[in-house]
């Protein structure tokens, strides 16, 4: 039976990890029609700043939690240049028959990616949790003999609360209004006095802020390495595509099915070793749902107009 | 400047025409070069690094380095150049290419490894193609995740995969190319070139295939497939609209990439001796660096990958102070490469290629680019022909129904059970106030959405089924109310994919003929002078074949002047060019035209279908009045040819002096239909337009809003 409990405890962990990154493409997406390729990146770099400000600059004398702070804001900051330097200079462009900004979005990414390795460092590293344990909770098992960290915890816990939070935002406060005007109708919210400039550029920095967040929180479970940038930037970009871009709750719900069936294929499958398929389990998943589906489970169908 | 309404010449008229505005056309002679110089510069640098850097290994080797990434990165191009999909897995394509072309088609199948080659191309296609029908109906983006994701399992299912085909784990290269024919026209005596030998060999091949790679593009650009391809990258409604079987056409550019990819992967496998994949990081990173190159030379021109690719490899080998560019950049390089091609994005998208054609247009300025000589057409091919032999209105069967349609969009009918039935040879026009439904309609004919419910009946049969695509080859054409032309291709290249459902090639006798020749006579060379077991031999020889006699093989292979099928296609795209008055504009970049005259461009791509029904959506919406009348004489002369036209107008006066029937929608229903005289005073009619209570003064004046 621990299989159910290992199965869940994947499922919630890594699948909030995968919808955090998910939910940045899905902003980004929802307000320039466009899909920004450096948001695995975005994840490994707040990882490694985190990384490089507790060993190296406070000399791990500052508390994580202050780390993270900084290092959301700085990863806004990264997610506004790349709008600045990579998407903004293209000017209004036709997404689907200009391709400049895959390969400007996707070069940063690995321009940010190789900063990181020249100038922080080029081998994979290790940050502790968060917090060692939390009030009440204590470093606990669950029945059937799961071990769970406190980090695990928070890794299940903060993004729900992010999400839930920017949800709220963007239903109930004037920006958020302004926001999903820009999204519906970039040109219309221009004509109602809301700068849609300035709208992308507050879904760059959320989106970096996000995936930030991804990075540290992770860290405790899966290191900081290279290669989470692809993992988890395609990994997030599946969970957003299967729930739906632009759907906040299907990228969520995304990246925890994807979660599932990893874990799923990694304990139940008629093969030796599991971890070999895990990834094709995922890629069947992701072809299969786009097949019945091609805007995603909680997507608008998209309607061309002519 | 607009150019009248062409009057149909009898004869021959003195072909040339020229715009009123000074300039030459340039030298017949610079025409020419300028089409063929970048080819024979590509020939003349290969051969002279062949022969020049043969006796140094450092350069031979990078040369064997460049050649194999031009052709990957020319495959690159048809896909992302061409088509506008960008593939961030192709290097999965690369090394699989180097597995079944050096590795299993040699040491598991016994071929001979010279065809280890052309076994790639097809095998790579054939891989390209499955992708493909499984990623091909998404959209731009959505196709990249795709691949993407497919360059992160090829690690896995390669683990996963170990005991097929003797597994895909890193594996030697046994039986390299014997290069003794090659060398037996080398002098060996020199040492250093009998050291080099094998190298040097690899790249005299690596630099014909570069070469056949780059004369299959050339062809294929001026194929019908690479026209169906350029439109799907332009706008994939209107190619859709215009009969190209776009999900199809995007499997044919993908696999024709996958293919070439693979192609260049023998030649790094027979590189290296070794094959073995690495990790899903490196697969995408390496298939984003073919994208850099791509990118850098310039995309969708024939030259750009070549040179974008030698950039990358033999322009970083070249030494500055003793050392390299690459050593000099050392750990660098894949930041170099990222900020270089995000600056080339920024600030010249074009690419090398795309600002010398750009510098190139500066230079010539004086000269008239359209000022070639416009070619006559005969005055059939300028005759707008229905397919179906419906001539005039005899009031007889229907050529287009529409029975009880109907589409909803969320809890809104926006087409409510609508029956509408447009008899052969008349123009039947479609009024109504906006939001009445009349483009819904237009779009459920078209197969641009799908009916909800009801039929659409073409000559009685029910096409409401059927893709866009097809019911364009079947003979629905249209014209769009925001004029979807095709903007990066010229005039007549637009006309030229109208034609699409109408000249494709059918197999014939002569082609099967030369199919079965092919396949005896090379699967004889194979088996008796490749060493290759008889049945091996055959087979591969019938691969070959089929592929070369195949739509595709012929697009690939054989050069448009020799095309009947391409010499048609262009009598038939400028007869129809002169139809509308466009003929002189023929070589322009369409995108430059004035609005106009992409409304009439866009009227001869559709009349090119031979379409037995137009069906024309607002075209004289935004238009000056003295356009509007030509507009109506072009409309005039479709309809007395005998295509039957469906007008969607907001003209009232072009409307009242065309149509011989005009029905009137109102929500989604059809609340009025008969002759001009009787639609505009029936009373519902009025009421639809200017509210109740208006009948009057609108009864007086006619409906003209």
């Amino acid at each position: 039976m621990s299989d159910v409990t290992q199965i869940a405890v994947y499922t919630l962990t890594i699948g909030s990890i995968y919808g955090l990154v998910g939910f940045g493409y899905s902003l980004i997406f929802s307000t320039t029609r466009i899909v920004n390729f450096a948001q695995g990146t975005l994840v490994l770099v707040g990882g490694y700043l985190a990384w490089d400000l507790y060993a190296h600059a406070f000399h791990g004398d500052v508390a994580l939690p202050i780390i993270l702070i900084l290092v959301v804001l700085l990863s806004a900051l990264i997610g506004v240049l790349v709008d600045l330097v990579g998407v903004a200079p293209l000017g209004r462009f036709d997404p689907r028959t200009n391709v400049s900004w895959l390969v400007t979005t996707f070069g940063l990414g690995i321009v940010a990616e190789e900063l990181v390795r020249r100038y922080i460092s080029d081998s994979s590293q290790t940050l502790p949790g968060l917090v060692h344990s939390l009030p009440l909770f204590g470093s606990r098992r669950l029945p059937f003999g799961v071990a769970v960290s406190a980090s695990d915890v928070l890794l299940v816990v903060v993004p729900i609360i992010v999400v839930v939070l920017l949800e709220v935002i963007q239903a109930r406060t004037r920006l958020g209004r302004a926001f999903r005007a820009v999204a519906q109708d970039r040109q219309a919210a221009s004509l109602m006095g809301i700068n849609p400039t300035v709208m992308v550029m507050i879904a760059f920095a959320l989106a970096g802020a996000l995936a930030g967040l991804a990075g540290v929180l992770v860290a405790p479970r899966l290191n900081v390495r290279f290669n989470i940038s692809v993992t988890l930037g395609v990994y997030g970009f599946i969970a957003a595509v299967i729930g739906g871009l632009g759907s906040t709750r299907g990228a969520m719900i995304g990246g925890y099915l994807i979660a599932f069936v990893e874990a799923f294929t990694g304990v139940w499958n008629p093969f030796s070793s599991g971890e070999v398929y895990k990834p094709i389990a995922v890629f069947i998943i992701f072809i299969a749902v786009l097949a019945v589906r091609p805007s995603g489970l909680f997507g608008k169908k998209i309607v061309e107009k002519v | 400047m607009t150019v009248q309404g062409a009057a149909v010449p009898t004869a021959p008229a003195p072909s040339v025409a020229l715009p009123d505005d000074g300039r030459r056309p340039p030298p017949a002679w610079a025409t020419v070069a300028a089409r063929f110089v970048p080819g024979v510069l590509l020939i003349a640098f290969l051969i002279w690094f062949g022969l020049a850097q043969q006796t140094d290994r450092v350069w031979i080797s990078l040369g064997v380095d460049a050649v194999a990434t031009a052709i990957a990165v020319v495959g690159v191009n048809v896909l992302l150049g061409y088509t506008g999909l960008l593939s961030l897995g192709h290097y999965s394509f690369f090394v699989f290419g180097g597995f079944v072309g050096a590795i299993w088609a040699v040491q598991d199948w016994g071929v001979n490894p010279w065809l280890g080659f052309g076994i790639a191309l097809l095998a790579g296609m054939v891989l390209g193609a499955v992708l493909a029908l499984a990623c091909c109906h998404l959209r731009g983006f959505y196709l990249t995740v795709v691949t993407l994701g497919f360059a992160l399992i090829s690690a896995p299912i390669a683990q996963a995969a170990s005991g097929l085909f003797n597994g895909l784990t890193p594996r030697q290269v046994e039986q390299p190319l014997d290069m003794q024919p090659i060398f037996d026209h080398l002098d060996l005596k020199n040492l250093q070139i009998a050291a080099n030998k094998y190298l040097i060999g690899l790249y005299w091949i690596g630099a014909a295939l570069l070469l056949f790679s780059v004369y299959m593009t050339w062809n294929l650009v001026h194929s019908r497939y690479g026209r169906g391809f350029k439109a799907i990258r332009e706008s994939e409604l209107a190619a859709g609209a215009s009969g190209v079987p776009t999900y199809w056409y995007k499997v044919v550019a993908f696999a024709l990439s996958a293919g070439l990819v693979s192609m260049a992967g023998v030649i790094a496998a027979q590189n290296t001796l070794n094959v073995g994949v690495s990790d899903g990081a490196a697969m995408v990173g390496n298939s984003f660096k073919y994208v850099v190159e791509a990118f850098t030379g310039g995309l969708g021109t024939l030259a750009g990958p070549v040179i974008g690719a030698f950039t990358f490899t033999m322009g970083f080998g070249i030494d500055i102070g003793g050392k390299t560019i690459t050593q000099r950049l050392g750990t660098a390089v894949a930041l170099f490469d990222a900020a270089l091609v995000v600056a080339v994005a920024l600030v010249a998208p074009e690419g090398v290629v795309g600002n010398l054609k750009r510098i190139g247009a500066w230079v010539t300025r004086a000269y008239s680019g359209a000022a070639r000589p416009t070619p006559v057409a005969s005055d059939a091919m300028q005759r707008p022909t229905p397919r179906a032999a419906t001539r005039s209105g005899d009031g007889s069967a229907a050529v287009l129904e529409a029975r009880g349609l109907v589409r909803r969009f969320g809890g809104l009918a926006a087409i409510d059970h609508v029956d509408v039935s447009i008899a052969p040879g008349t123009v039947h026009a479609l009024i109504g106030p906006n939001g009445s439904g009349k483009s819904t309609f237009i779009n459920l004919i078209t197969g641009i959405y799908r009916a909800d419910e009801g039929r659409v009946l073409l000559h009685g049969r029910d096409i409401g089924r059927m893709r866009p695509s097809h019911r364009s080859r079947l003979g629905v054409a249209r014209t769009f109310q925001t004029c979807l032309i095709w903007r990066r291709m010229t005039v007549l290249e637009n006309v030229k994919v109208g034609t699409h459902g109408r000249n494709g090639r059918r197999w014939s006798a002569t082609r099967i003929a030369v199919g079965v020749f092919l396949t005896l006579a090379l699967g004889i060379w194979f088996h008796a002078a490749g060493d290759t077991d008889l049945v091996p031999a055959f087979l591969v020889a019938l691969a070959f074949a089929a592929a070369s006699v195949s739509d595709l093989g012929i697009a690939l292979l054989v050069p448009r002047f020799l095309r009947f099928d391409e010499q048609r296609t262009a009598d038939r795209a400028w007869g129809l060019l002169h139809f509308v008055g466009l003929a002189e504009r023929g070589r322009d970049r369409a995108g430059a035209l004035p609005f106009v005259d992409q409304r009439r461009l866009e009227i001869a791509r559709a009349l090119a279908s031979d379409p037995d029904v137009l069906l024309l959506d607002e075209p004289a919406a935004g238009m000056h009045p003295n356009d509007v009348h030509q507009l109506t004489e072009l409309i005039r002369r479709i309809r007395d040819a005998g295509i039957t036209v469906l007008l969607i107008e907001h003209h009232m006066d072009l409307v009242m002096e065309l149509s011989d029937t005009v029905t009137v929608l109102d929500f989604g229903c059809v609340i009025a239909e008969g002759t001009p005289a009787e639609v505009r005073t029936d009373p519902k009619v009025i009421e639809a337009y200017l509210g109740v209570g208006a009948e009057s003064e609108a009864t007086e004046e006619g409906v003209s809003t």
